[in-house]
Parts: C-alpha cells; structure tokens; sequence
C-alpha cells in the first residue's frame, strides 16, 4: 500500500494505492489521524486502490468519525465500490 | 595377502626412486663441480637422511645404492664404496627412528614442519645424524688415509651434512606434508575445502629460499675469489665456501629460528586459540566449565598490548554480549510458546463454538445442511451457526467480524450469542439485526463491526424470511433452474451506529432448492497475480457441481479455492455454509 498526502487550507486529499487491508489498514488509520491535527476535512482518492477487506472500511469509518463527517470518497473503482454496496458503507458515506 | 604384496611394492618403488634421485643430484657435482675425490663433500648426500626420515629401509637401501653407483663411477676403490654405503644406510635410518621417538603423533600429521618445536626437532635430528656421519666417515677416511681424523675436512664434512639436510629436508617436508593434503582433499567430497600452507611454514620456507640465496651468493664470491687468487685445490676452494656457508646460514637461520619462534608465540598460537574458541563456541556455550575455560583463554591474552590482544578482548565483549541476547531470546521464546499455546487453545474453543456435528438434526428429513470454517490466522473473525427456533424454524446465520486475530475473535464471540439469543426470543429476522446492532455498538469504542446474513426457514411452507446487514449475497438456486445471487438491499453492518434498521425479505423454498452462504474469503481469494476469485467464477463452480451433496461440494469449493490462491498465502477466514430444501414439513408433525 502507498498513501500519499496532501493538505490545503484545512482539507486533507489522501491518495490510497494497492491493498487496504488488517495488515496495512493501521498504518493509513495512524497516519491520517496525525495529519487530520490540522485539518477540518477529509478527501480519498481511492483511483488506484485495488482492495478494501473489513478492516479497511472499519478504519474508513473511524476517519469518517474523527472527520465528524465531512469525509468524501473520490474515485472508488469497481471492486471497491462493490464493498461500499454490499456492506452499505454506500449509504453512509459521501460519494463524488 | 593383497595389502603386503602393495607393501612390498611401495617399499619397491621407495627404494629405486630414491636410488635415482640420489643419483640424478650427484651428476652435477659429478660432472662440473667435482671436489677433489671425495664424493662424501658434495651436499647432494644429504638426501639420505632426509628420505630415510621419511620413508625408512627402502629408501636408505635407495640412497646407498645411488650412493655406490656414484662411488664406482668416481673411481673408488671397491671395499671403500661397499663401506661407504653401509654408512649411507645408517645415515638414512638414524633419522627415522629418532624422529619417530620425539614426535608422538602418529595422524599422519607428523611429517609437516607447522610449529617451532618440530622445526627444532628436526634441527636436533639433522645435529645427531650429521655427528655420526662424520665420525664414521672419518674413520673410514683414517683407514683408508684419505684425511685424518682430526682434520678441517671433516668439520667442514659436519657443518655440509647439517646445513645442506635442513635445506633438502624443510622444503620436502612442507612440500610432502602439503601434498599429502592436496590428494586428501581430492578425494574427500568436501573439495572446496580451503588449505592452504600456515603461517610457519610460510616463514620456514621463505627461510629456505633466502638461506639458499645467501649460500649461493655466498658460495659465487668464493669461487670468483679463490679462482682470481687460482688457488691449486678444488678440495678447500670447497672447504671454504663451506666455512663461510656454513657462517652465514647457521648465523641467519638460527635468527630466523629466534623470530618465528617469537611470531609463534605471540601471533600464532593465539590467534590459532582463539579461532578454536570461536570454532566450539556454539557447542561449549551451554557448559558452564567449558565455557569459563574459553574465557579463561581469552583472558590469557587480553592482556596483550597487540593487536592479539585486541582480539581477545573484542572476543570477550563479544561473548558476553552474545550470552545477554541469547538470555533474551530464551525469554522471549518461552513467552511467544506461552501466547502460541495460549492462541490454539482459543483457537480450540472456538472452533467449537461452531455446530460441528453433521447431520445436525437427523430426525428432520426436511433439510439438509452442511457448513465449515476455516481460519485465516489462528482465530478467526467468522463465523456461521444454525438453530431450530421450534420444530418448525430452522435460522441460519453466516457473518464476518472486521479484522482478524484475538480481537474479532472476541467480537465474533459476543456477536454469535447476542444472534441466537435475540433469535430465541421469537422476533422476526430484521428486529433480530436491529437489537444486535444496538447491543453491539455500545461500548464499541475500537470501531470492529459484523457483516451478517440470516434466515428462518419455516418448515411447513418453506417459507425463507431473511435480512442483510452489509454482507455478501448468497447464492441461490430454485428447483431446475441455475444458481442466481440472491440481491435484496443490504442494511448498514452491525455494531457501527445505534439506530440502523434492516428489511425484511421473504421467498418460498421448494424441495430441491438450495442455498449458499459465504463470506468474503471465498470470492476475495487472491492468486499470485493479485486476482480475485470472484462472483463469476464461484457462480460457475456452483452450477457445475450442483448435482453433489452439500459436503462434497463445500469440500470440492475449498479444493479449487486452494488451487487457485497457489502458493499465495490466506488472507481471510473462509466460511460456507449449504442448505438443501428437501420437502415440506407435515403440518401435524410440528405441532
């Protein structure tokens, strides 16, 4: 997995790439909650993310709560938007 | 019988080589370099000590036959030479038997020069031979008035045999010694082994060469001298390049002899030592007199201002440090044992946790089911279980904790129980969910959350009532036709908020109809290449195997899932479950 971030005036644009998983869900949960300090709002950009397993979604919605809701998916493919759907995630966060 | 004709036959070839070496050498002196005539001054008789050390009769018999040729071809007198000869055996075996009375090592190591001690050994033997080479040839050389007794030549005689053995005797030795080795390794499997010449005899031999270089220079500016002088004898033109030779040599040797002998003491042998230290270490650490033996040792020499000493102190640390870490790992792998043990024990408990025992009710020709879990890690996170509710409702339940390890396995635990009680109570499925995610999210400060699918089955009517909280669709398959997923509007997954509500779904099961639950790690097994097994593909299977029993094809599914993945590891627990509606319930039979 590779995150790449990127802060503007309080909003937070994460770049996830390959598998988001148990063993690399904690180090995107350790890092966004760091830079989260100075943020207000938080983007995904999940282009070019292969996989999301259970823990990765269980820490989507840790972030999303720690974002007190302002978080936005961008780009979520086909795989990773099937996840959001079956496991209703779809419903509970926002889609661009 | 075999082994002595080889004996005889080696002695044989001992014996006729050594003859014609012997001879070979004493064609130069023979030839160009003649002194006077007699053949005892020329330093090619020195080969006779050094091969009878080495090899015995046969080659003393070798030498004192060369040694007769040579005599006869000199003119000699018959009786002289028969004499002489005897003498060259004598020459040859004093030395086998003496060296064989102070080196006690009979490995086959005794014939190389690797230590101080056995050069001065040698040099002793080379001392003691030369003595009784001289007195006896200077007897013989009284009785036949070649020289007197007490005379030049014979000193000069003495110092020839001593200095001209040690040069012809150090390289054979070494040489012989390092051949010995050579053809050993040949043969051994281990070719690769590295040998090489030590350090010893390395400066041995690098001693030979320059003391040959001094003799030889030494021997030139004689010659070139005495020939300018033209003094009338060859005799003590050789006299005195012996008497300077002999200077010279035995001056620069005995130096040289004083400095290995300080490079043994101080280099060497440590150094050797502590290599053997390190050599044992591993065996020896966990013997506590050996191992205060090795530090012993590497005191000895820590005191050492050289690098020598260096080394052993760096040992010392080195032990030491070792013994700290190897203490920590000892605890560390005691601990790990602890947890291991710990795990498959938990591992155990949950395992039956799960309904293993099929057929789970045999008295309900109804249904047939079948259902298996396998974990990922040691404990898992899923999780499937089956109940009747009364004799006429069968639930069955299939679902997922986030994560994996102790905490979804503690997780899935309250989730199963917190299932079947709120099922008991008699509510319908989506009031099931409902309460289970409220229960579920109080207290849920790690943010874990269940995917889950359940139904009821009713028996009599076969009617199926069944909710979705986030999980994966099962398949399903109506008598005669394929298997289709069976899509319906997944609720939000349990245990993240307190107020998420779940649809109620109902359809009609017909006996023949089947149904398949699973969770993620059946369609989300991943291949070398990072595919995904996938919908498609596990639809496939279904349909293709839709003709076997429920067990056979959980079984066949987790053949293929495992030839699929490959050598890739398994990330998630995989779990099915198969029901087969078989028929409708008698109405009186349940009441």
């Amino acid at each position: 997995m590779k995150i790449e971030k990127e802060l503007v005036a309080n909003k937070l644009t994460v770049k996830v790439e390959g598998r988001l998983d148990t063993m690399t869900a904690p180090e995107l949960e350790k890092e966004v909650k760091e830079a989260m300090a100075n943020a207000t709002e938080l983007v995904f950009d999940l282009k070019d993310l292969e996989y999301i397993s259970s823990a990765g979604l269980r820490v989507l919605f840790s972030l999303f709560k720690l974002a007190k809701q302002n978080m936005v998916i961008r780009n979520a493919g086909d795989i990773v938007m099937e996840v959001f759907n079956v496991t209703g995630f779809a419903d509970v966060f926002q889609f661009e | 019988m075999k082994i002595k004709t080889n004996r005889y036959e080696n002695a044989g070839i001992i014996f006729l080589l050594s003859g014609f070496l012997f001879l070979i050498l004493t064609i130069p002196f023979q030839m160009w370099m003649s002194i006077a005539n007699i053949t005892e001054m020329r330093p090619d008789t020195a080969l006779t000590p050094v091969l009878g050390l080495i090899f015995g009769l046969p080659a003393a018999l070798g030498c004192a036959a060369g040694n007769l040729a040579a005599d006869l071809l000199s003119g000699y007198e018959i009786s002289y030479a028969m004499i002489g000869s005897l003498q060259q055996i004598l020459y040859g075996m004093v030395p086998y038997f003496l060296w064989r009375r102070l080196n006690t090592e009979r490995d086959g190591s005794e014939f190389c020069l690797d230590s101080i001690a056995r050069m001065l050994r040698f040099c002793l033997v080379m001392l003691i031979d030369s003595l009784l080479i001289v007195l006896c040839t200077g007897i013989l050389n009284q009785a036949y008035s070649v020289t007197d007794f007490i005379s030049i030549q014979n000193l000069y005689l003495f110092f020839k045999s001593f200095d001209a053995g040690l040069l012809y005797g150090c390289p054979i030795l070494i040489g012989g010694h390092f051949l010995q080795r050579y053809l050993e390794n040949l043969r051994s499997d281990e070719r690769k082994k590295v040998f090489t010449f030590s350090l010893n005899e390395r400066m041995i031999i690098n001693t030979i060469i320059t003391g040959i270089g001094i003799c030889f220079l030494i021997g030139a500016s004689v010659y070139v001298t005495d020939r300018l002088n033209t003094s009338e004898s060859t005799l003590s033109l050789w006299g005195q390049m012996y008497l300077f030779e002999m200077v010279a040599f035995n001056f620069y040797f005995a130096l040289s002899m004083g400095f290995m002998w300080f490079t043994e003491k101080r280099i060497a042998l440590p150094i050797e030592n502590l290599s053997k230290i390190a050599k044992r270490y591993y065996v020896a650490h966990s013997d506590d007199v050996k191992r205060r033996e090795m530090m012993e040792e590497c005191e000895k020499y820590a005191g050492d201002s050289t690098e020598v000493g260096n080394l052993a102190r760096s040992y010392i640390t080195m032990i030491r440090d070792m013994e700290l870490y190897m203490e920590d790992l000892k605890s560390a792998t005691a601990e790990k044992e602890r947890i291991n043990t710990e795990l498959s024990l938990a591992s155990d408990i949950q395992a039956h946790m799960l309904p293993c025992i099929f057929p789970p009710f045999p008295e309900h020709e109804e249904f047939e089911l079948y259902a298996t879990m396998t974990p990922a890690k040691e404990v898992g996170g899923d999780f499937y279980d089956f109940f009747m509710l009364d004799e006429n409702h069968l639930a069955i339940v299939i679902a997922d904790v986030s994560g994996k390890g102790v905490p979804a396995a503690l997780f899935m635990v309250i989730a199963k129980t917190l299932i079947k009680n709120q099922a008991q109570t008699g509510q319908e499925v989506n009031e099931v969910f409902a309460n289970v995610n409220r229960l579920l999210s109080e207290g849920n400060d790690m943010g874990l959350f269940v995917t889950a699918w359940m139904g009821i089955l009713e028996l009599t009517s076969g009617k199926l009532t069944y909710a979705n909280a986030g999980h994966e669709a099962p398949l399903l398959k109506l008598k005669g036709g394929k298997f289709v997923y069976l899509e319906s509007k997944p609720g939000f997954v349990l245990a993240l908020t307190d107020f998420a509500g779940y649809q109620k779904n109902e359809l009609y099961l017909q006996p023949g109809d089947r149904l398949f639950l699973y969770t993620d790690g059946v369609t989300e097994a991943t291949d070398t290449d990072k595919q995904l097994y996938g919908k498609e593909r596990l639809l496939e299977f279904m349909n293709k195997h839709s003709s076997d029993g429920t067990e056979e094809v959980l079984r066949k599914l987790k053949t293929e899932l495992d030839q699929f993945v490959g050598e890739a590891p398994q990330f998630d627990d995989i779990t099915m479950l198969m029901l087969d509606f078989r028929k409708h319930a008698q109405e009186e039979a349940v009441l």
